[in-house]
């Protein structure tokens, strides 16, 4: 995986400083954006209207608006404008943190085992890390958020058991300490032991740790706080950065935010907050259907999850054909001795299963809905999903039984009151920080994209997505792609530089790629199509959680081909590629 | 061995103590001679039940069964008044004298390095004194397939007798190359290879296994070749082939591990095709394509059968239900417990079988007759008929009952001895002496 | 400060209590053999529940309005089994980074889902003792709990008020974890003495400042705390007699010299699992009033249980051991009526006395016998009816009932009992190997760095 991060970051990156050194500086920071179907707030809709921005706050909206002489003017005619969306979990722009390599594989352990005393952070305890010493302001996933309508997010550090404070960040910004909106927003825990074979490994040693330290850290602050008080005659207090790091939270002024991704984990967080007593925050909640009692009677802030299991098509080839192994009669194909049956019904063992199977994806797309009629209010966080399906997702759970309106509630109102910045973000108001989403059409509408976001005031513009090509995928075309290809993609200053395999898999084309740093790794292309002597395809790639999609277009010419790929917001870039070897 | 017979065996071997340097740890000798029980029910397996009966045992073998039968001059009478007779248990698949202390892996010699190794002989390495044994044979287990483990072809498995010195006198005619068919299924909780992976590697694997075969096939014809003429046929050692040879020939057994639906059905088509006389082993999901097996006319060895699903969607007899269920399709069976130490529960494997839609009756002779016929040494095993080796157990009652008592063990016609470790340790130690105050 | 923990303790305990609620039932078995264990065979007679304690026993009792019947006519009754080793039911077995983890309690880490515990109930299987692994030579808390099957709330498996236990262990196993595999105490028999000793001669200590502490703060409200330490509490709670020691050991040496132990600490109360050298020792664990829990017929798997004999449980029975028989197994939890049963064989128990191994004598190890165990009008409504004898190799559960509530009916037997379902595979064959079950986990953690 990491020859990967190398080969395409050193192309983001490149592409990256490509945009910083870019030569234009925005004129002013006043903006006027017009016309427009305006969402102050969910369930309210404002048409034909305008909301002008001034220096990072909002100066004005609605019908009468006078548009300042100063203003830059953007015509939104038939788009539409809502406040930026909040993410209350990401982990987005967090530099991957070097672990100590411990041992690894069967067998003793390649180094000699660590024995000296165990430390807080040696078992994970690190409450007094903040997300501005992680936090990376070029990582291109935060511009990815960005460009899903994203401008707050709540990002959380990556450590073990209690990795440190999340902070919400605004998407605006060169350096750490610029982005932070508000540190200390939440105190991150998660049920993952220590590294290096530590205590405590497992669930069950950090809840018990949980409750040591803690306690701990409240006669630490009692100490504290007599010996400030009144010194004398005591043992002076030892002040230690990770047990300080807890006063805000044993006085109830930041909250715990408690990763549970399932519900077992659920009920173990509330375990162990009944027994210490702080203000707790259900994070990543991807079954919260089967605690709604719960979560009612105690009134638990929660933060779903937007990321949901695959969607079981009906699927023509796939779970339904029998395999079969062993060698066909005159079947010279020593390489593959199995066959696949298609359009096979299942037994019914397999066709029970897959339902069941079924009907719990649906219980999870219908999460947010069932929370919802439960009368329960919740957040969306992205950590965890791939940033390409966010809005997919969203739109499945809407499908399930969500509203828009709640939808849009969980992604701006919801978020700011839980971060408790809601005097700042989650509706566009007067006096409220500039954080806008513009979008060419109702959000949740499948063909609508974004066209303008604003952070801090500061505007960014997205251009529209080329469509590809609908193939007509016929035989000769896709033989003429298929074979081993050497391929050049023209970077600024670098190239980067690969192979590209096409095959046949049944009647359709399937790809693959790597590049010289990965060595055969290979990763696989998706949508691979050929109409006449155009070949489109499309590759995820993700880094640290979020995903991109590089789309790539171009023309074949006997052995030799040429075209582009479009890497994100970055632009488009020139490949060009010779086949090597054709398939046999 | 029930509370006050043992008493009565510690008193007896006390009293022996008394005499001299005896070390009460020895085991007791076996005793070969003519018997004849006498006044028994005897289960003969395929000829129905003799009530009143008596089996006389010479030479090794069953010299006469039947009611009313005169006992000869000079044999031992044992009166079996009130006792069953059975014929001696036979476990179909084992890896008992190959592992002494599954954790100490020097003491362990059915998995040996290679994929390609059919020419290693489970037989050789075989410790007939092992403590598992006669710790085994007391509870009417007489026979035992042991087999190899490991690789592709891991080598070849043997049937023997429990009783005897070295391996030779405990071998019971039957041999068997042992395939480990290539598993689509994971191994297991710390399998974390993804499902590509895992098929990548199955197909790798039968392409391996057909590339074997095909040498097989090559080294045969070449040997037919040299023998037509008379020559001497002029290839490399390489022993694997030579073990395989009578079985691409169609001559020798192939036995073949598998256990998953999809793949049992695999195997079956790969079998159809090489023309393979083979045996299935495990069959553990076997009652999800029963008919198939049926259909294609392969025995199984089926076990074990005390065991967890395999699936956790699986109902929780799965395993306890899945003799009875190839049965009903038709299927021939043989049950196992592919145990090491613990071989001495195969009556209660049978059992369950049994509890659980097998039948009492069909149970048995998965554990008798049924066996005896799949390892093609139905002429000397698995039922009481003149002229077979005397392999039988006087019991007390049903042997697939805990509570039944198995009172005597004759295996080719020796008694072996009532006693092993356990019984010794239970002799020890019921009354310790000294006990608390020394 | 302690006694505010405590207090804490107490009030989040109920807390927790208030939360599972499990479901209580009332039925009318009639017309079976029952089996009390305790008070001998009853035969064509009834059995009583009304939310979920037995009521009444007898013949011709009618049922009370309302109330199902279920016609156990030629079918057997008793107690429902009780496993005193199980690991079912837990997330979690081995936390393996020290030799000492007194702190842990696999409680806090229960799976209600697990299709094993759904197993162990269609093998009449009702309560378990779900414990720690044996990797650490004091390794952490365990739970009784009951197999309340079908629910997502872990809370609905707990048997509330069962006392409190914790596993240790000695032999073969710490000292491969943490020996052979870390570098550190105890690599031989000497160390896992060395270990409990000082474990138990730093809790004394840690309980004395903490009693000085308690003193002092009465007439000086500065007195400061000494450290909190849920590892040395829970050390200074099994000194006490709050936590009971269920010690995983094997050969004659080590048994001895834990009872030692015990006795230099004033711990009377101890219960060795598997302990397949105890019939060595029969007359010293009696002397002592220790507890045994057996396997039926496990041996030779490792070199400390190599010298060991089936007829383990009734050479301690016959020497006046309270002595049960378990499973440490998700396969063997499903038949112990059977694992019972070759006592008979191996050593010629009677059928109470067989019988005993598997409810009445567990139920005592666990200190439950109150509660259940045994058919007795007063006890908890846990009951396994079975086709044929329960001793007998062909015996099939046919219900089994936890509270006065039907867990298992073999007429109603689901296809896919699965309450956790995975969205994005269906579930895949896995070939089962019998490990040993208390080594649960500790390869993935020695040999994987999560």
């Amino acid at each position: 995986m990491k020859k990967w991060i190398i080969g395409i970051y050193c192309l983001v990156l490149n592409l990256v400083v490509q945009a910083q050194t870019g030569d234009l500086q925005p004129l002013n920071r006043v903006y006027a954006v017009t016309h427009a179907f305006i969402v102050p707030k969910p369930g309210m809709l404002l048409t034909d209207a305008t909301i002008v921005v001034r220096d990072g706050v909002i100066e004005a909206i609605g019908n009468q608006v006078s548009i300042p002489v100063d203003a830059q003017i953007i015509d939104a005619d038939s788009m539409y404008v809502y406040a930026g969306f909040i993410d209350a979990l990401s982990e987005a722009g967090i530099k991957k943190q070097e672990e100590e390599q411990g041992a690894r594989g069967r067998g003793r352990a390649a180094t000699p085992p660590d024995n000296s005393p165990l430390t807080n952070t040696k078992s994970g305890v690190t409450p007094e890390i903040e997300v501005a010493s992680q936090l990376d302001p070029s990582a291109s996933d935060l511009g990815a958020m960005r460009k899903l309508g994203f401008t707050t997010l709540n990002i959380v550090p990556e450590g073990r058991m209690i990795p440190g404070m999340s902070a919400a960040v605004e998407l605006h910004g060169s350096q750490a300490n610029e982005m932070i909106l508000k540190a200390n927003s939440g105190l991150y825990t998660q049920f993952r032991g220590a590294e290096n074979r530590k205590y405590p490994g497992t669930t069950i040693a950090v809840m018990s740790k949980w409750r040591d330290f803690y306690k701990n850290a409240e006669a630490a602050m009692h100490h504290e706080t007599m010996y400030a008080e009144d010194p004398t005659g005591l043992p002076r207090p030892s002040y230690d950065a990770a047990t300080q790091a807890m006063y805000p939270v044993i006085k109830k002024e930041v909250p715990v935010i408690f990763e549970t991704p399932d519900i077992l984990s659920m009920y173990r967080a509330m375990d162990v907050q009944k027994d210490l007593g702080f203000n707790i925050v259900l994070a990543n909640v991807k079954e919260g259907y089967l605690f709604t009692d719960v979560i009612k009677s105690n009134q638990v802030p929660l933060i779903l999850s937007l990321d949901l299991p695959k969607k079981m098509e009906e699927e023509k080839k796939g779970d339904a054909k029998k395999e079969r192994g062993g060698m066909e009669k005159g079947d010279d194909r020593k390489e593959k001795p199995k066959m696949e049956k298609k359009d096979q019904p299942d037994d019914p063992e397999t066709a029970q299963l897959k339902a069941k199977q079924k009907a719990e994806v649906e219980k999870r797309e219908k999460q947010a809905a069932t929370l919802t009629q439960a009368g329960i209010p919740f957040s969306f966080g992205s950590k965890g999903a791939r940033n390409s399906e966010i809005k997919a997702n969203l739109n499945r759970m809407i499908k399930a039984g969500l509203t828009e309106e709640q939808a849009l509630a969980s992604l701006t109102t919801e978020p700011a009151k839980l971060l408790k910045l809601d005097r700042q973000l989650g509706t566009l108001e007067k006096g409220k920080i500039a954080n806008l989403l513009v979008s060419t059409g109702p959000y949740f509408d499948e063909k609508t994209e974004v066209r303008y976001v604003f952070v801090d005031g500061s505007k960014y513009e997205y251009e529209s997505k080329p469509k590809p090509k609908p193939g007509s995928n016929d035989a000769s075309a896709q033989k003429s792609a298929l074979g081993t290809w050497e391929y050049t993609i023209d970077v600024p200053n670098q190239s980067v530089e690969g192979k590209m395999i096409f095959s046949m898999d049944g009647r359709e084309i399937k790809g693959e790629i790597s590049n010289a740093s990965s060595g055969d790794e290979t990763k696989p292309l998706n949508n691979v199509t050929v109409s006449g002597t155009v070949m489109t395809f499309d590759m995820d790639y993700d880094m640290g959680g979020n995903s991109m999609n590089l789309q790539y277009e171009l023309n074949l010419d006997g052995d030799n081909l040429d075209g582009q790929v479009m890497v994100g917001s970055f632009g488009t870039f020139k490949v060009k590629g010779k086949r090597i070897s054709k398939p046999n | 061995m029930n509370y006050k017979n043992s008493i009565s065996i510690a008193l007896l071997l006390a009293a022996c103590l008394l005499q001299g340097n005896v070390k009460a740890q020895l085991m007791s000798k076996a005793v070969k001679g003519t018997f004849a029980l006498t006044h028994a029910t005897i289960h003969t397996i395929t000829k129905g039940d003799i009530q009143d009966g008596t089996v006389v045992i010479q030479d090794g073998k069953i010299q006469a069964v039947g009611a009313g039968i005169a006992t000869p001059a000079g044999a031992q009478v044992i009166d079996c008044t009130g006792k069953e007779i059975y014929p001696g248990l036979i476990d179909a698949g084992t890896h008992l004298g190959l592992s002494e202390v599954s954790s100490v892996s020097l003491t362990e010699d059915y998995n040996e390095i290679g994929d390609l190794i059919p020419e290693m002989q489970a037989l050789t390495a075989v410790n007939p004194n092992s403590a598992a044994i006669p710790v085994t044979r007391v509870n009417g287990v007489t026979t035992v397939l042991t087999m190899p483990s490991g690789g592709r072809f891991p080598g070849t498995a043997a049937l023997i007798d429990l009783n005897g010195y070295t391996p030779d006198q405990m071998y019971a005619g039957f041999k068997v190359v042992v395939l480990n068919w290539p598993s689509s299924g994971g191994f297991g909780r710390f399998d974390r290879r993804s499902p590509e992976d895992r098929k990548k590697a199955e197909e790798k694997a039968l392409k391996d296994l057909n590339a074997y075969w095909d040498q097989a096939k090559e080294f045969a014809a070449l040997d037919a070749a040299a023998k037509k003429s008379g020559q001497p046929r002029k290839t490399d050692y390489n022993p694997a082939m030579e073990a395989l040879m009578p079985v691409v020939n169609g001559e020798a057994s192939l036995l073949i591990e598998v256990n998953k639906d999809k793949d049992i059905l695999s195997a079956l088509r790969w079998i159809k095709e090489k023309k393979a006389k083979a045996i299935l082993g495990g069959v553990s999901e076997g009652w999800r394509v029963a008919d198939s097996i049926a259909a294609a006319g392969i025995p199984v060895l089926v076990g074990p059968v005390i065991d967890l699903p395999t699936r956790p969607s699986d109902r929780y007899d799965a395993p306890y239900a899945n003799p009875g269920k190839l049965k009903a399709a038709g299927v021939k069976i043989a049950i196992r417990t592919m145990q090491t130490e613990n071989v001495r529960n195969l009556p209660y494997h049978a059992g369950f079988a049994a509890a659980y839609g097998l039948g009492k009756e069909e149970a048995l002779k998965a554990v008798t007759i049924y066996p005896a016929e799949i390892f093609g040494v139905a002429d000397q095993l698995g039922s009481i008929e003149k002229g077979k080796r005397a392999d039988l157990i006087v019991t007390d009652g049903d042997p697939f009952e805990t509570k039944t008592n198995i009172e005597k063990v004759f295996i080719q016609g020796w008694e072996v001895p009532m006693d092993s470790r356990h019984i010794q340790l239970y002799n020890e130690f019921l009354d310790r002496q000294p006990g608390l105050k020394k | 400060m302690k006694q505010l923990f405590s207090l804490i303790f107490i009030l989040s305990a109920s807390i927790t209590l208030s939360w599972s609620q499990p479901s209580k039932g009332s039925l009318l078995i009639k017309n079976g053999t029952v089996l009390t264990v305790t008070k001998g065979t009853l035969t064509n007679s009834d059995v009583l529940i009304v939310d979920g304690i037995i009521k009444k026993i007898g013949k011709n009792i009618s049922a009370p309005k309302g109330v199902e019947v279920i016609d156990a006519t030629g079918l057997y009754v008793m107690p429902g089994i009780i496993d005193a080793h199980s690991h079912i039911g837990i997330d979690v077995v081995n936390e393996a980074t020290n030799p000492v983890t007194a702190d842990v309690w696999v409680g806090d880490a229960l799976d209600p889902m697990d299709v094993s515990i759904y197993r162990a109930l269609a093998g009449g299987t009702t309560t378990s003792h779900a414990m720690h692994g044996s990797a650490n030579v004091i390794g952490g808390q365990c739970e009784t709990i009951k197999h309340r099957f079908g629910s997502t709330n872990p809370n609905d498996l707990r048997m509330d008020g069962a006392p409190r236990t914790i596993k240790f262990a000695l032999g073969e196993n710490p000292m491969r974890v943490h020996g052979e595999g870390n570098g550190i105490i105890p690599r031989t028999r000497m160390g896992v003495e060395e270990v409990i000793r000082r474990a138990f001669s730093e809790a004394q200590a840690y309980q004395a400042k903490w009693d000085a502490y308690n003193k002092d703060k009465m007439k000086n409200p500065r007195a400061l705390a000494p450290e909190y330490s849920r590892r040395l509490e829970t050390l200074a709670d099994i000194l006490s007699g709050k936590v009971m020691i269920h010690c995983h050991s094997y050969r004659a040496d080590e048994i001895l010299m834990l009872m030692n132990v015990c006795k230099d600490f004033g711990v009377k109360k101890i219960c060795f699992q598997h302990v397949n050298e105890g019939f060595k020792v029969a007359p010293e664990l009696a002397n002592f009033g220790a507890y045994a829990s057996v396997f039926a017929d496990w041996w030779a798997y490792k070199f400390e249980v190599y010298y060991s004999t089936a007829y383990n449980a009734a050479i301690l029975t016959r020497n006046g051991v309270v002595t049960s028989i378990n499973s440490d197994s998700p396969d063997l939890i499903r038949h112990l009526y059977h694992e019972a049963a070759k006592t008979q064989h191996y050593g010629g128990l009677s059928d109470d006395e067989a019988l005993s191994l598997i409810t009445i004598n567990p139920a005592k190890q666990l200190g439950v016998e109150d509660r259940i165990g045994s058919l007795e009008e007063g006890k908890e409504g846990d009951v396994a009816i079975f086709r044929n004898h329960p001793l007998s190799v062909y015996a099939v559960p046919v219900r089994t009932i936890i509270d006065g509530v039907v867990y298992f009916d073999i007429d109603k037997d689901p296809s896919d009992i699965r309450v956790s379902i995975d969205p994005d595979n269906l579930p895949t064959f896995q070939q089962y190997t019998e490990e040993d079950r208390c080594m649960d986990g500790v390869f993935e953690y020695l040999f994987e760095n999560r």
